[in-house]
């Protein structure tokens, strides 16, 4: 027996779903429509047990788990091997470790297995295809669980079932309501779970993955379940449905698919409230659908459900396993519309041919044929062979995708080899540091000598100039912005003895901070370039000024002038340069490297930027390298600070 | 009558014939299943290996564990060195042991990668040219 509108809560939690994976911004909390997919099945399997219990006196655990298992495992089996051939559309990286994402999905373990690894559902870079079957693993241990206590009640309180009416109806109140007491504890400790479990957590994954905090919308539906029933129903709900008016049922249906809307509008995975009493919420809202679907099912006996209604209910679960793989496969190979239409028409066109053929065929329903084409073609055989042939070679094509499949992302791979060379470049750093300091000890300890063996005025002058210098480091220390980040790998290629400490939207005050701290480390080299000003700020004379004075004896300052695309004569950037430039007359150290004139006198090398920032353009790169060479060249035959 | 009682006979052995096939093979499915869950969560390889990467420019000889190297290992960098020492997730963590190219060996504390704690700084004489205290060159 079907139950008419039923479809339409199947339909409410894949709509949410689809949407959130789809357009995540438009509904951020879309995610809840898993938990209106729990409910229900906790809602239709225990109310389908109390039949059961009803009609025999008793449960049957294996034909429930073969049910179970007709209708679970072969749509996932054919959503895998119809998915991996897919995913040679896009970069390997996105069957990294596909194997094991295959055998968690097929082995139920997903949620684990994504606890396991810290996959977040949100936060992964590349998404593994298969995340969303940590539903189907929930589902599956719930199942599990839930027809063991379904069984071991049905045992105990079998003996009083005999073929008398009154011990019959005994019986069965004693089997629903040890059920009730039970689904009842396993809901409160569940949510528990959830709760506390979500109380010290800032990365919300390990309880929305467990089936031990996220079970409890199963054990509410199974609630449900026992105080609606479905085909035999109770007598308190068909007391409900006496009282309520078509109308009202679906002005009931309409308004908790309303909250369940607005719900996911203001839900945050990564939010606490989310785990407090989101989920819990978008139960009940689904439970309450659910009650009022049965009632308005009581009430419309006459009116068929719209077929595209039906046909969208029994193919969502198929639906539900096709969508992401397909989405996250094709939003890489085209926009995102293109990717929304083939994910939808794929999906669909595949889950009808799981539900309405596929599945019928592998459970051995094939009386449900009426094509004479069909039935002629299995009676000779022809149909399976071709299934079973087209079968095999998707095994192979999975098998062999799974085992060429990499074990870390390119990405991943990426920054952990930069990362171990950034490590051995600091070692040598460090070695370098040893040498200067060594170097600068053994200087000074010879400027020393000089200057007590100095005699003349002048002889003491020198002595003094050779003591600074040798406190100072020889080469070139550039500190830098943006503009300096971006080309920072050639600069430092190009410009002898440098080093490079360059930093997005530095202003000079943070470039004051960033000399200083090397200065009072002994770090900072004779040339000082400062190449700041793109984002200078209304104290800039000021801030300048400061780098000016703080600057110790023995240094050269080589000024290289800002240039903002963008920029007026009345931005303070465009001040700053012209200030700089008066600068070298005053003090003869510093020294101008005139970007701002040698960029705007080549345009080219900004091409395609946003006119200030040229890294990536190989003209740019050479044209900065060689501003600050030619500045250098410069203020090598200046004096240094005095 | 014998024929019709043939055909039930033969029909119930079809049936049951049928039956098995089909209960062997949820039987094995679920064999799979069951297998396909183990192997999910069965812990990735940890032990001695080697490993190579960036177009064998960096190769590594020592423990492994969840992919990355963790424990005692050896990894020679071409063209800059070796270290000896250990390692976790994948860099350089506590004791271990640089030596260039050019003879000279750092020798001390490493915390995800960066020099930090006492460490000493030796020249291909092995004597020692720095120290390092709490991650910081101590001036000679």
């Amino acid at each position: 027996m079907r139950i008419k509108w039923f479809s339409f809560v199947r339909i409410t939690g894949l709509l949410l779903v689809l949407t959130y994976h789809f357009f995540k911004n438009l509904l951020p909390g879309g995610f809840i429509g898993v938990d209106i997919f729990f409910t229900f099945s906790g809602y239709l399997i225990t109310a389908l047990m109390v039949d059961e219990f009803n009609r025999q006196g008793n449960f049957d655990l294996i034909g429930f788990y073969r049910r179970r298992f007709y209708r679970i495992v072969p749509p996932l089996v054919l959503s895998i091997l119809l998915v991996i051939p897919f995913t040679y559309l896009v970069s390997r990286d996105y069957v990294t470790n596909i194997g094991k994402q295959i055998t968690a999905a097929l082995g139920f373990t997903t949620n684990f297995y994504e606890i396991a690894t810290g996959g977040s559902y949100e936060t992964n870079f590349i998404p593994h295809l298969f995340v969303h079957t940590w539903s189907l693993a929930i589902e599956m241990h719930y199942y599990i669980i839930w027809g063991l206590c379904a069984l071991l009640i049905a045992r105990l309180v079998k003996h009083s079932y005999q073929k008398n009416q009154k011990t019959k109806r005994r019986a069965l109140m004693l089997f629903k309501r040890s059920l009730f007491l039970l689904s009842g504890i396993f809901f409160i400790a569940s949510l528990s779970a959830m709760i506390i479990g979500s109380l010290h957590l800032k990365e919300f994954s390990p309880v929305y993955f467990s089936t031990l905090t996220h079970c409890f919308p199963f054990f509410l539906g199974s609630c449900l379940g026992i105080l609606v029933g479905i085909r035999q129903i109770s007598t308190r709900f068909m007391a409900s449905v006496r009282t309520w008016t078509t109308p009202i049922a679906i002005f009931i249906l309409g308004l908790c698919f309303t909250a369940l809307i607005g719900l996911s509008l203001t839900l945050q995975f990564d939010q606490r409230s989310t785990y407090f009493y989101g989920f819990l919420v978008a139960s009940i809202l689904a439970s309450i659908m659910i009650y009022a679907a049965r009632i308005l099912h009581e009430k419309t006996p006459t009116i068929a459900e719209p077929k595209v209604i039906t046909f969208l209910a029994d193919t969502s679960y198929s639906v539900y396993l096709f969508h992401w793989p397909f989405f996250v496969i094709f939003s890489h190979v085209v926009n995102l519309y293109w990717a929304v239409i083939l994910t939808l028409v794929l999906s669909l066109a595949f889950s009808a041919l799981s539900y309405y053929f596929l599945e019928p065929l592998i459970a051995g329903k094939t009386d449900q044929f009426h094509a004479t084409w069909v039935r002629w073609s299995l009676k000779k055989h022809l149909l399976q062979t071709a299934i079973v042939v087209i079968l095999i070679a998707l095994t192979g094509v999975t098998s062999y995708t799974a085992y060429a499949a990499p074990t870390m992302t390119s990405l991943e791979t990426k920054l952990w080899t930069s990362g171990l060379y950034q490590d051995i470049d600091q070692i040598n750093d460090a070695h370098q540091a040893v040498l200067a300091a060594v170097e600068a000890k053994q200087k000074a300890e010879a400027a020393r000598k000089k200057q007590l063996a100095a005699k003349t005025a002048a002889e003491k002058a020198k002595a003094e100039e050779e003591r600074i210098l040798s406190m100072i480091p020889q080469g070139v220390s550039i500190i830098g912005d943006s503009v300096t980040l971006g080309t920072r790998q050639y600069l430092g290629a190009h410009v002898p003895e440098s080093t490079i400490d360059a930093a997005g939207n530095r202003t000079m005050d943070l470039a004051y901070k960033v000399m200083m701290d090397q200065q009072k480390k002994h770090t900072l080299r004779q040339y000082v370039v400062i190449a700041i000003g793109t984002n200078a700020l209304n104290d800039w004379q000021a801030q300048t000024d400061k780098v000016i004075h703080s600057l110790e004896k023995g240094h050269h300052l080589i000024l290289m002038t800002p240039h903002d695309g963008s920029a007026t004569a009345a931005y303070n950037s465009e001040k700053l340069a012209v200030y700089e430039r008066t600068l070298p007359k005053r003090y003869p150290w510093i020294t101008i490297a005139d970007w701002n004139t040698v960029a705007k006198a080549h345009p080219e090398a900004f091409k395609g930027s946003d006119g200030t920032h040229f890294g990536g353009n190989a003209q740019g790169d050479a044209l900065f390298a060689k501003c600050i060479n030619d500045a250098l060249a410069i203020a090598k035959k200046q004096p240094f600070k005095k | 009558m014998d024929k019709v009682g043939q055909t039930t006979v033969e029909s119930v052995v079809k049936q049951r014939h049928h039956f098995s096939r089909r209960h062997s093979l949820e039987v094995i499915t679920i064999l799979i299943v069951l297998g396909c869950a183990i192997y999910s969560l069965w812990p990735g390889y940890a032990g001695q290996a080697q490993v190579k990467l960036d177009h064998s420019q960096i190769s590594y000889q020592g423990r492994v564990n969840k992919q990355k190297f963790n424990g005692q290992g050896t990894l020679k960098v071409a063209g800059q060195g070796t270290y000896v020492g250990h390692f976790s997730d994948g860099r350089f963590n506590d004791l271990g042991q640089f030596k260039s190219l050019d003879g000279w060996t750092y020798l001390g504390q490493f915390k995800n990668g960066m020099i930090s704690g006492n460490g000493k700084m030796l020249d291909a004489k092995q004597q020692v040219i720095g120290k390092y205290k709490n991650g910081v060159l101590q001036q000679p």
